[in-house]
């Protein structure tokens, strides 16, 4: 590890969480990207680029400034991290004509936050193919000693999966008063990260759509503050 | 000027009676979080009616007051009609209110009517998002102008509030209450409409996660 990557661990050392997960450790970052300092890789995941470009194709002109919006929170957190690897779990781009629409400023952005480390792009289901112009490696799913990375969650997936695809949010009810914030979202054996884009939304860990994907007894939501973590336990979501 | 705070549930509030009409109470109450906040007086929200002001949050401001911790001649200093008006006016929840308004005339988001709503994930892309991102990247954007425009005029009240606090100077008087006093029921039964992002969240956040601390050393 260099000595920037030393000094901004040491002081960003109390704001990060460290998750014990299929038997390695974990830095849940809260900007919402995830560490493993064993292999100095970092994770982004549902980066949805181009999505306020997507839109307008569509006919609904929101403004295009998302892409550099997530670019710029990309390049801080590798900058903090250093990592020699990333994985961008999957919904990178928002649509299939999203890498072609990209801003020369934000491909050269990209791009800078690419040279001199390993890419892999995993696929999602808005991005199935992956474009070859950007460089970096395409993959389904990618195993890591305990680690699985796919983009959708598998019900039958076996421990150590990491997952986005659901953008996990938490939701908490105290004093009458409710917080809801993007969040990991772990029992232990299968980790479902934050979705990293500007103008991704966020679906409450107690929708549906989480149904049999956790052990509820085991599941916590570790939240994204503005400036730390905050780990919560499940019964405590609403 | 009257000002009572007491204590009730588990928030501590402070009503003030200035009897300037609900959009000057309303513009003060945004400028009175803003300051409470940076005091560290964790406020949570505030309710505007005709006739008073009610403020809650998670400290004691009552005490605070008496102590001089946070002397009400600041809080009530005419200076937060300058910067901090700008200052919650770029982060305030009215604003967004009203720039969902711009928005939806403009036909940037559709409005969500019964029985079609869309989960969050998908993308009735949340206006606040785009107001976020508007603000920073383009901050001269025509939205936001006709956003400001519009809460200035139907939200503020700024003049009516300028001359208020200039009476009031020097005569405030404050009654620090063990309960709920007659005067501010009414305004009381109003309560839950306007809320306040920041370190109360953090702050409610900060407990949740205590909890399971607390929990794990048993």
């Amino acid at each position: 590890m260099n000595q920037a990557a030393a000094s901004a661990l040491d002081t960003e050392r109390n704001h990060e969480c460290i998750l014990e997960f299929a038997g390695v450790q974990l830095v849940a970052d809260p900007a919402g990207c995830l560490y493993w300092p064993q292999e100095r890789l970092l994770v982004f995941s549902d980066l949805h680029l181009e999505k306020g470009s997507s839109q307008a194709i569509r006919g609904r002109m929101i403004p295009p400034y998302d892409t550099g919006a997530t670019l710029k929170m990309v390049r801080d957190c590798i900058f903090r991290w250093q990592p020699s690897s990333v994985i961008s779990l999957g919904d990178s781009f928002h649509d299939g004509g999203g890498e072609g629409r990209l801003p020369d400023t934000f491909r050269r952005l990209l791009t800078e936050c690419m040279t001199g480390r390993d890419w892999v792009w995993i696929s999602g289901n808005h991005d199935p193919v992956l474009p070859a112009a950007l460089g970096g490696i395409a993959a389904d799913v990618l195993a890591l000693g305990p680690l699985t990375f796919r983009h959708e969650p598998l019900l039958q997936s076996g421990s150590g999966e990491i997952s986005g695809h659901l953008h996990p949010q938490a939701r908490i009810v105290r004093r009458g008063k409710s917080v809801r914030r993007r969040c990991f979202a772990t029992d232990g054996s299968r980790l479902i990260m934050p979705a990293f884009g500007a103008y991704t939304g966020g679906l409450n860990i107690r929708d549906k759509a989480f149904g049999g994907l956790f052990d509820l007894s085991r599941l916590h939501a570790h939240v994204m503050g503005r400036e730390r973590i905050y780990t919560i336990d499940s019964r405590q979501l609403v | 000027m009257l000002i009572e705070t007491f204590p009730r549930g588990e928030r501590y509030y402070m009503v003030a009676y200035p009897f300037e009409g609900r959009l000057a109470h309303q513009t003060l109450g945004m400028l009175l979080t803003k300051r409470l906040e940076r005091a560290k007086a964790r406020p949570l929200g505030f309710v505007a009616t005709d006739y008073a002001l009610a403020v809650w949050g998670l400290m004691d401001f009552g005490r605070m007051f008496s102590r001089n911790e946070l002397p009400l001649s600041a809080l009530f200093d005419e200076d937060m009609l300058g910067d901090d008006l700008e200052a919650w006016l770029d982060e305030s929840f009215l604003l967004k209110r009203t720039f969902r308004y711009c928005a939806t005339i403009a036909g940037l988001i559709e409005k969500r009517h019964p029985g079609k709503e869309k989960s969050g994930r998908q993308m009735t892309v949340s206006s606040d998002l785009i107001y976020d991102v508007l603000r920073s990247h383009d901050p001269g954007h025509i939205l936001l102008e006709a956003t400001r425009a519009d809460a200035a005029q139907g939200l503020l009240d700024v003049h009516r509030l300028g001359d208020m606090l200039s009476r009031i100077k020097g005569r405030i008087v404050h009654k620090g209450l063990e309960q709920i006093s007659p005067l501010a029921v009414p305004i009381m039964l109003e309560i839950g409409k306007e809320s306040v992002a920041g370190d109360a969240q953090e702050a409610l956040l900060a407990e949740a996660a205590d909890e399971l601390l607390k929990e794990s050393m048993l």
